[in-house]
């Protein structure tokens, strides 16, 4: 019998040896692994019937994994990507010596701990405690260890009021903790984790990520097998591919999902598009970009996102289904599962940028509160360009478990640009085209499992419209696209600033998509929405962010713009110019068709670090805003004609805003905005009298003529 | 050190086994622990339940025997004439146990078919586990028997410490059966069913509620059948616990040495063949 035992798949006898290196810790050479043909049974007989076994008709025998040789270090993160059915869970169980290569070796020094399934080997009818034991027990931990880690494996599992009670009381997701904290805490050298990031709940799998970024920084060998390939290449240090039992290794980590997802194109809710040097590859609803074959989003790439009653529904959920297919476009339909709403995507190549049409088709009414796409860029983008602001990414640290907001949403801002240093990778735009007028750009760090850059525009719908409407609403144009190098996004940027700024003294105020923001030099004066207009017609609130503005362009010193709404038959115009110690701004509407306006304002939105108003006859302090603020609210009550408003804080010039006396009487009023917005209003309002309206005929009207200036006190 | 090699020829040892029940000998005692926690868990009356079924057995059989057909009892010459009840309930509670380890230990692999999937450690433990479980019942099915033996007038002395040695073979017998049974219900599940029917037969064909003697000295018996009767290794293991209980005496070795040959081979042979299968036992599961 000895001899029977040896003579099958005699190992080549360097085995030991290679496995006997310092650091490393699973060394698998030459192996194969075939596994019987299982079928289910039929008939009643039963498997395989009863005249197959006894006509000794032995089943084949699949192969599932071949020639796979690998060394794993000490300290190492491989991850093994791999589409269902290539072997993955068939490596790990290897791995975990769950089972044996039919061929070949697999040496394992030092303990592993598999979170393959998590809470395998719960009794359902002892307690938590006793299965505590039990389960470490089965990971090679004797009970005086598990007594010294107890404490800690019932404080992260966050179970201790129920760890006395049978587990079969437990819920699924209390079972997936109890089963993690065992694992993390009984202190193996390796560990194997198979997607079991994708169970418990938000907070628990923010832990849970948190944990396995420790157990990398405490130099502990992970083994992570993930369709996550976002999780994948944020944690591995390395990654291998099995494709049909067979492994490929590209290299970095980066080339190997790179080649993975260049792979999977051509499978059915995947289309790949492709046009000079661009290729984009649109997978379950989510986009990756390459340019000259480097992927230029990270591995989350770019997705959307809907957010109903507090949950999120994430286009990756959605069930895709891609028609129209063109080497260079895709429409794409994506239905999610738990809302009444498909996302209608064309996405297109066209003149070497990607041209993305996003829209939601809504079935029945339902809630939806925001709207958003995302863009997941690698982390070598170290610089932002955000309107007129501008800044740097900083580094990711490990404490990072949720994503850092960096810029806030800037309104009206229709272009936004990540930079690398070296233009390695080229620095990508994101433009906004057209769409909702509310979308605002932000920029986000990524959190620490997820590194990366986040180029975000979010919809934040208002209560109002909340509510979505069956049929189509329109989420936006979107345009991608690789700019040639970060001087020219400097240059660009630099230059639209100065077009769209005009200097008075030490005070600059710059247009941008619908407000003007004034600075004293670095010092910011306006805040939020800044400086803007907003008018009612046909009991619809216009705001001047909504408008589609046209180029700026200059008169000597005027800055003049241009811009159309939906809302409106004719064309908004503005025309601003310096004056002393500020600048005088005209605000005309030119209109193709006479319109009956409700009201219409002039509001200089400032920083809330503004703190009395005064007008000729009344004045006041701003007070704190309140947290469940969520509308603007008027602080005068009377709010009567006046010939100016004025707003004053410590430290901080005074603000006044003032119509021409020749023009139009104002109502001056001030306000607090909402708490979400933090900033003081003071504002010009006109309200009709008795008419209740102001019919305005075809033709050019002058809204507003006034100035804001701006005095340093004392 | 603590490394493991996966790599077929050393996993499929058989030495191998010693080392790694070493190894996992906590573990084996925490699965006999949690099999014994979740038995009697919800029941009101616990390990009552353990002798309850063996007693009932004995009350029942005994008003068979001396009530229903009393003629039989003395039917058979040369029987010695012991108390009836008593000479059941022994051949019950040691027959319950082989039944009970046996049973379990055939489905004890594909009951824990999740931990098999994912987790390494000597397979061996799940047999044993079962096996070693039932001892608990046994234990108090002897105390009772024991109490039994006692009011209905019996004597008992040191010599009832040979049951200990005795019970030795059938553990083993039960164990060595109990990794062949386990290792070949992983690959047919026909064999629990086997088993079950085996069980059922066993009780009629060993001596368990009545005297070995009536097969021995019964001249209805064809020559063929009394041997087949005799291979059965229970058979030789009954009569020897009633030896030790009634007589206070080391029973001849001949009743016992072929049980004992049995057991061994069937050890070693479950042992070997359980060490063979079992690394690739989650391949079927």
């Amino acid at each position: 019998m000895r001899e029977a035992g040896c003579t099958s798949g005699e190992p080549p006898q360097e085995s030991g040896n290679g496995a006997g290196s310092p650091g490393c810790v699973i060394s698998i050479q030459n192996v194969a692994k075939m596994y019987p043909q299982r079928r289910g049974s039929s008939r009643l007989l039963g498997r395989g019937g009863l005249h197959e076994w006894l006509g000794r008709r032995r089943p084949a025998r699949v192969p599932v994994l071949q020639e796979i040789n690998l060394t794993v270090r000490r300290g190492e993160t491989l991850g093994i990507i791999g589409r269902n059915g290539s072997g993955k869970s068939t490596l790990l169980k290897l791995m975990a010596g769950v089972t044996l290569p039919t061929s070949g070796a697999v040496t394992v020094r030092g303990r592993i701990a598999s979170l393959l399934e998590l809470g395998a080997g719960f009794h359902p009818m002892l307690s938590g405690r006793e299965n505590i034991y039990l389960n470490a027990g089965l990971l090679g931990m004797r009970h005086e260890s598990v007594d010294r880690v107890l404490e800690p494996i019932i404080e992260f599992s966050g179970l201790r009021e129920f760890i006395d009670q049978p587990v079969e009381t437990y819920s699924s997701g209390m079972y997936v903790r109890l089963g993690f904290s065992v694992a993390v805490h009984a202190n193996p050298e390796v560990f194997l984790v198979d997607e079991v990031l994708a169970v418990g709940d938000e907070e628990f799998q923010r832990k849970c990520r948190r944990k396995i970024g420790e157990l990398k920084e405490q130099g502990k060998t992970i083994v992570f097998v993930s369709h996550d390939l976002g999780s994948v290449h944020a944690l591995c240090d390395r990654v291998v591919l099995l494709q049909q039992g067979r492994m490929l290794d590209r290299g970095s980590a980066q080339a190997t999902i790179d080649f993975y997802l260049r792979q999977i194109g051509s499978a059915s809710a995947i289309h790949l598009l492709g046009q000079g040097d661009m290729e984009v590859i649109f997978s379950h609803g989510r986009l990756s970009l390459f340019h000259r074959q480097r992927e230029l989003t990270s591995a989350r790439g770019l997705s959307f996102l809907a957010v109903s009653l507090g949950n999120y529904h994430s286009s990756g959920e959605a069930d895709w289904e891609l028609t129209e297919k063109t080497e260079t476009s895709v429409l794409a339909r994506g239905r999610l599962p738990r809302l009444p709403i498909t996302w209608n995507c064309r996405i297109a190549l066209t003149g070497g940028a990607l041209q993305m049409d996003l829209a939601l088709e809504v079935e029945r009414a339902c809630a939806v509160q925001h709207i958003a796409l995302a863009l997941h860029a690698p982390t070598e983008y170290a610089h932002w360009y955000l309107g007129d602001r501008m800044g740097t990414f900083p580094p990711i640290s490990p404490e990072d478990t949720e994503p850092t907001l960096l810029a806030p949403p800037a309104p009206g801002v229709r272009e936004v640009c990540i930079a690398a240093p070296q233009d390695a990778p080229p620095p990508l735009q994101l433009t906004r085209e057209a769409g909702h007028p509310h979308v605002a750009f932000q920029l986000q760090n990524g959190d620490y499992a997820g590194s990366a850059r986040i180029v975000y525009a979010g919809l934040n719908l208002p209560e109002s419209e909340s509510r979505l409407a069956p049929g189509r609403f329109e989420f936006g144009r979107f345009q991608l696209a690789v700019a040639p190098g970060r001087a020219s996004v400097d240059e660009r940027f630099e230059v639209q600033r100065a077009r769209r700024r005009i200097v008075s003294g030490a005070y600059t105020a710059t247009f941008d998509g619908g407000s003007i923001a004034i600075f004293k030099g670095e010092l910011p004066i306006t805040a939020d929405v800044h400086w803007h207009t907003e008018l009612r017609a046909g009991d619809l609130w216009l705001m001047s962010h909504a408008v589609r503005w046209g180029e700026v362009t200059r008169e000597g010193d005027t800055l003049m713009v241009a811009g159309a709404s939906v809302r409106i038959p004719g064309t908004h115009e503005w025309r601003l110019r310096p004056v002393e110690n500020g600048f005088q701004l005209e605000v005309i509407l030119e209109l193709t068709a006479s319109l009956t306006l409700q009201e219409y304002n002039v509001s200089v939105a400032l920083t809330n670090a503004y703190a009395q108003w005064a007008t000729p006859r009344e004045s006041g302090p701003f007070p704190p805003i309140s947290p469940e603020s969520q509308e603007w609210v008027h602080l005068s009550d009377q709010y009567p004609e006046a010939a100016y408003i004025a707003a004053s804080g410590p430290g901080l010039p005074q603000v006044r805003l003032a119509p021409d006396p020749e023009g139009e009487c104002f109502r001056m009023s001030a306000l607090n905005t909402a708490y979400s917005q933090q900033a003081r209003v003071i504002q010009a309002l006109r309200t009709p009298g008795r008419s209740l309206v102001f019919p305005l005929p075809a033709g050019r009207h002058e809204l507003f003529r006034g100035t804001v200036t701006v005095k340093d006190e004392g | 050190m603590s490394g493991y090699v996966y790599e077929s020829a050393v996993q499929r040892q058989p030495w191998r086994v010693i080392r790694e029940l070493a190894r996992a000998r906590h573990l084996l005692l925490d699965l006999v622990w949690k099999d014994l926690r979740a038995r009697y868990r919800y029941t009101v009356l616990g390990f009552f339940w353990a002798v309850a079924q063996p007693v009932a057995l004995m009350v029942l059989l005994t008003f068979i025997f001396t009530v229903v057909f009393p003629g039989r009892l003395d039917a058979v010459a040369g029987a010695p004439q012991r108390d009836f009840a008593v000479m059941i309930l022994c051949g019950l509670v040691f027959w319950q146990f082989l039944a009970t380890a046996l049973s379990a230990a055939t489905r004890s692999v594909v009951d824990n078919r999740t931990l098999v999937n994912k987790v390494h450690f000597a397979r061996e433990v799940l047999p044993l586990a079962a096996v070693l479980y039932p001892l608990v019942n046994l234990a108090l099915g002897v105390v009772v028997l024991v109490v039994v033996h006692l009011a209905r007038g019996g004597e008992a002395g040191l010599g009832l410490l040979w049951l200990a040695p005795l019970f030795v073979i059938e553990l083993a017998l039960a164990t060595g059966l109990g990794l062949l049974c386990a290792c070949g219900q992983v690959y047919y599940q026909d064999v629990g069913y086997l088993v079950d029917i085996g069980l059922l037969f066993g009780f009629y064909a060993s001596p368990v509620f009545y005297p070995l003697e009536w097969i021995l000295n019964s001249g209805a018996v064809p020559e063929l059948v009394r041997a087949l009767y005799l291979a059965n290794p229970m058979a030789g293991l009954l009569s020897a616990y009633r030896e030790i209980l009634f007589a206070q005496q080391v029973p001849a070795p001949s009743i016992w040495l072929w049980p004992a040959l049995c057991s061994l081979l069937l050890l070693l042979a479950g042992l070997w063949l359980f060490r063979r299968c079992a690394p690739t036992f989650s391949d079927r599961l």
